[in-house]
């Protein structure tokens, strides 16, 4: 590829089809502060009540406890047992490291909806149906395969005498690895974690299937309004997410920079 | 630490990962198979015996046959739009450098961390009867009645493409950026015109990435559940809503179950004669 | 300060050693260099000695201690990467506390001796940057002071200076050999450049392919090499071809492609073999005028002036060129171009040693 700078014409269909991409977004973000049940262009009067009766329905405040809890308990939970697996990978302790490590990213083709009904199968044969632990578990097998990416691209990239100079000036592994190494990496890290969190928020092909009656996460939530019929609320709970991940994604370009990812 | 020693550590790092893959990936799965070997009876559930129907179902039932056509129609169909709109888009994110790249890479990835319900939700209000685009089409006097593009192939893949667009440019960009910087200088100045140099020189040099891309979409596409219910709505059905409903709606498991393993090993095929294909080309070169 | 031993020391990659069979005494406060060319083994060895690397076989005794199993944050020893390998995260000063604080020093004592080690070299008014803000120089002392500030009982450095321009490395090498000597730390130094290893080291060892071919002082590996190989890679020299025509009680005679004959000391090749000869380039003494003796007749061809020494080019009558240095201050420092000399070179200097075919 060339470093020449791109025609004018190039240009102008990459910016049409960064407004396709956009489009939709921009139509949930004005229907969310649309007086109207429905979404007319222009929108006939502004409004916040929408958002106003998310916080105050009780239902989608449930849903967004569930979803925090759940995407930050199966995050942490992958991380601590992704990490060491990466360490290990990264320091060929275990013979066909390549091997174990695609294996461990296989959940990534397959198709999530294969996955949530055997799961559904699974833990009703166990009877274990609609427990917390169960969703944790799901979710942190399908995080996974990006922390292990993200890991193993973190631990390539730093300078291995990093660490070697840590345990000859007497640190053992465990603090070498505290002390030196995840500072060094931590932009890495902290772009995966992120990425995780943001993975586990938004799953639903495996997390309906395993809900527990009564008892929903947000994407879930919001896919059953849609299905019964939608108000606006619904527009002004998916704007609240848009901005919560637009804010997690400029933090995670500014102290680790989107190039890692990519 | 010894040889041995590492070997030691290193398994006792890895196994817990390993045990929670086997344990909520691996073993689901494979109790899954037998189940779609099996009858199941409203009222009776799931009866014992064994049998190979719910798999030849598939390719016998009309019904069927008309959801696999649908799910490989739209894999293709989205996959080549991805890929000829996704193609200027690439090229301009791959050319692109420093802060320029910074804030092009975000404006991509921004659309492929959102939540695709909220995605879909927003087609939906362009798409609907009553959604906007038709809102504007009949204010403008273009047309009469709305045009229905929801609950058709037409929804789904707007929507899909919508989804898988980012995907298929972040893969192109990465492909395109791997190449040797000057060799589309070195043919420029061997006399060809842009053009040619696009076809003759980019494109197969760019071509395993590319390909790379397009089968990743396509798997993608093919295992979507969550746009196509809400565009498609909860008759018009492809592979992933079909299992949906039969586990859910229906609750006949062994179906559904087929369905899941049919799914499966198309998507697994694809991805392993992409990656013979590949290893072929590359050691032909 | 203490001994440092290693017997039979050895490291294998499936079938090949990259280090066979290494024996080395270090005596307690002594400078060391191992030297050798690229791949020799060198760092691997160090790499052994420091923990990082796992001995396939031989052992490694410390002031009387096997060390040899010990794991590295247990051996209480310093090293010095060529990388630096400066923490980017922490400052230069808790970079150099590092060491101390995992040996449990805490407090007013370790900000003591923290300045301590950083006032050795000269950095204590950069104790609050960070490595990124320092120059290459100033960051290899940094690496030094945290490798030193600990007190080890051994000073390891994988060639520190390879990433240094020419002038720093000159500035760093009186720099490291003077801290050495105010610590009176017993030091290993790992080299290619056969020059820093013979201007800093009291004793040097000389390394190919994973095997010791001499250790003796920078001298004695100077003027008496032990064989071809370390006569070849100290100092400059002629490297030519020949053949043995005729062995005596003194030595062999050996004759050049081109007919030359020069004399040699004893070795075991038997006659007729082909030969590679190595022959250092100040050996070739060249005795012109008044001074005539007896030596092969020869015209300089080529003279280049290098500041403290000049390079004669001869070439024999049998065609042969040799290459010849001289200081600039000597006679033969002045010799000109188309001057008929008499090349004599002592058969100690001429190094036989058995060529493929």
């Amino acid at each position: 590829m060339t470093d020449e700078p791109p025609s004018l014409a190039l240009r102008l269909i990459a910016a049409l089809l960064f407004a396709f991409l956009l489009l939709p977004v921009a139509v949930v973000v004005l229907a969310a502060f649309s007086d109207t049940a429905y979404l007319t262009i222009p929108p006939q009067g502004l409004t916040l009540r929408w958002f106003a009766k998310v916080f105050h329905d009780p239902d989608y405040l449930a849903a967004i406890v569930l979803s925090l809890k759940l995407a930050a308990v199966a995050t942490l939970l992958a991380t601590v047992l992704a990490v060491p697996a990466c360490y290990a990978l990264h320091h060929r302790w275990v013979p066909a490291g390549e091997t174990i490590a695609n294996l461990l990213m296989s959940p990534l083709i397959f198709p999530a909806v294969v996955i949530g009904v055997a799961l559904l199968q699974y833990v009703s044969l166990l009877g274990i149906r609609g427990s917390f632990a169960t969703l944790v578990l799901a979710h942190a097998m399908i995080v996974t395969p990006y922390l292990i990416r993200t890991g193993l691209a973190g631990f390539a990239g730093m300078d291995p005498a990093l660490e070697e100079a840590a345990r000859v000036l007497g640190a053992n592994r465990f603090m070498a690895f505290f002390l030196v190494v995840a500072p060094v990496i931590r932009s890495s890290l902290g772009a995966g974690l992120v990425f995780a969190l943001i993975t586990s928020f938004d799953e639903v092909p495996v997390t309906v299937f395993l809900l527990p009656p009564g008892q929903a996460t947000l994407p879930v939530t919001i896919f059953t309004a849609i299905d019964q019929g939608v108000d606006p609320s619904v527009a002004a709970v998916s704007t609240l997410m848009i901005a919560a991940t637009a804010i997690l994604l400029v933090a995670v370009e500014r102290f680790a920079g989107m190039r890692r990812l990519f | 630490m010894t040889r041995s020693g590492e070997r030691r550590a290193g398994w006792l790092l890895v196994a817990p990962l390993c045990l929670l893959l086997l344990a909520v990936f691996v073993a689901p799965v494979a109790l899954m198979l037998p189940t779609s070997f099996r009858t199941y009876q409203p009222g009776l559930g799931i009866t014992s015996g064994w049998t190979a129907h719910n798999y030849t179902q598939i390719v016998t039932d009309g019904y069927l046959l008309e959801v696999l056509g649908r799910t490989f129609v739209l894999g293709v169909s989205v996959t080549a739009i991805c890929l000829v709109l996704g193609f200027p888009l690439a090229v301009v994110l791959a050319r692109a450098s420093g802060a320029a790249r910074g804030i092009l890479t975000l404006l991509v990835v921004f659309p492929l961390t959102l939540n695709v319900v909220v995605r879909s939700f927003g087609w939906i209000s362009l798409l609907s009867n009553r959604g906007l685009i038709n809102q504007a089409l009949m204010a403008l006097g273009i047309v009469d009645v709305p045009l229905r593009m929801m609950f058709n192939l037409t929804g789904l893949i707007v929507g899909l493409t919508h989804v898988l667009l980012p995907v298929m440019v972040v893969l192109l960009a990465a492909a395109l950026r791997a190449l040797p910087r000057d060799v589309e200088a070195a043919a420029a100045t061997l006399g060809t015109r842009p053009w040619k140099t696009f076809f003759l020189v980019t494109l197969p040099l760019a071509a395993p990435g590319i390909f790379a891309g397009c089968v990743l979409v396509f798997v993608l596409t093919i295992s979507a559940l969550v746009t196509p219910r809400l565009l498609g709505g909860p008759a018009y059905k492809v592979m992933a809503t079909a299992i949906f409903d039969e586990f859910l709606s229906s609750l006949d498991w062994p179906t559904g179950a087929a369905l899941a393993f049919a799914l499966t090993l198309f998507a697994l095929a694809v991805v392993a004669l992409a990656g013979l294909l590949t290893r072929r080309w590359v050691a032909a070169r | 300060m203490a001994d440092l031993i290693l017997r039979g020391l050895t490291k294998r990659y499936g079938g090949q050693a990259a280090v066979a069979d290494v024996d080395l005494v270090v005596a307690s406060g002594e400078f060391v260099s191992l030297l050798g060319p690229s791949g020799c083994g060198k760092s691997t060895l160090l790499r052994m000695l420091a923990g990082l690397v796992e001995a396939s076989a031989g052992t490694i005794l410390l002031a009387g201690q096997d060390i040899t199993r010990l794991p590295a944050h247990r051996r209480g020893l310093g090293l010095v990467f060529q990388s630096y390998a400066l923490f980017p995260h922490l400052t230069v000063a808790d970079n150099v506390a590092f060491g101390l604080r995992r040996q449990g020093v805490r407090g007013a004592e370790l900000r003591r001796r923290t300045e301590e080690a950083l006032a050795l070299v000269r950095l204590d008014h950069l104790a609050a940057r960070m490595p990124r803000q320092l120059s290459g120089g100033q960051q290899q002392r940094v690496a030094l002071a945290r490798a030193v500030a600990p007190r080890p009982r051994v000073l390891l450095l994988d060639e520190p200076l390879s990433n240094l321009d020419a002038l720093l490395r000159d500035e760093m090498q009186i720099e490291i050999k003077r801290l050495q000597r105010e610590l009176g730390t017993t030091s290993v130094f790992v080299t290619h450049d056969q020059a820093e290893a013979l201007s800093m080291s009291d004793r040097v060892c000389v390394l190919d392919h994973g095997r010791v071919q001499q250790v003796g002082t920078p001298e004695e590996v100077y003027q008496r090499p032990a064989n071809g190989f370390v006569a070849g890679f100290i100092g400059r020299s002629n490297r030519l071809r020949g053949r043995v025509e005729a062995v005596d009680v003194a030595g062999v005679s050996v004759v050049l492609d081109g007919g030359a004959v020069l004399r040699s000391g004893r070795t075991e090749i038997a006659p007729g073999r082909l030969v590679g000869i190595v022959i250092r380039n100040d050996a070739v003494r060249l005795l012109c005028g008044a001074s005539q003796g007896s030596g092969l007749p020869g015209k300089i061809v080529m003279r280049s002036f290098s500041g403290a020494q000049v390079q004669l080019v001869v070439r024999l009558e049998s065609g042969t060129e040799l290459v010849s240095d001289a200081p600039a201050t000597t006679a033969e420092g002045a010799l000109g171009i188309g001057t008929e000399v008499q090349v004599a070179i002592a058969p100690e200097a001429v190094f036989v040693t058995e060529a493929a075919a």
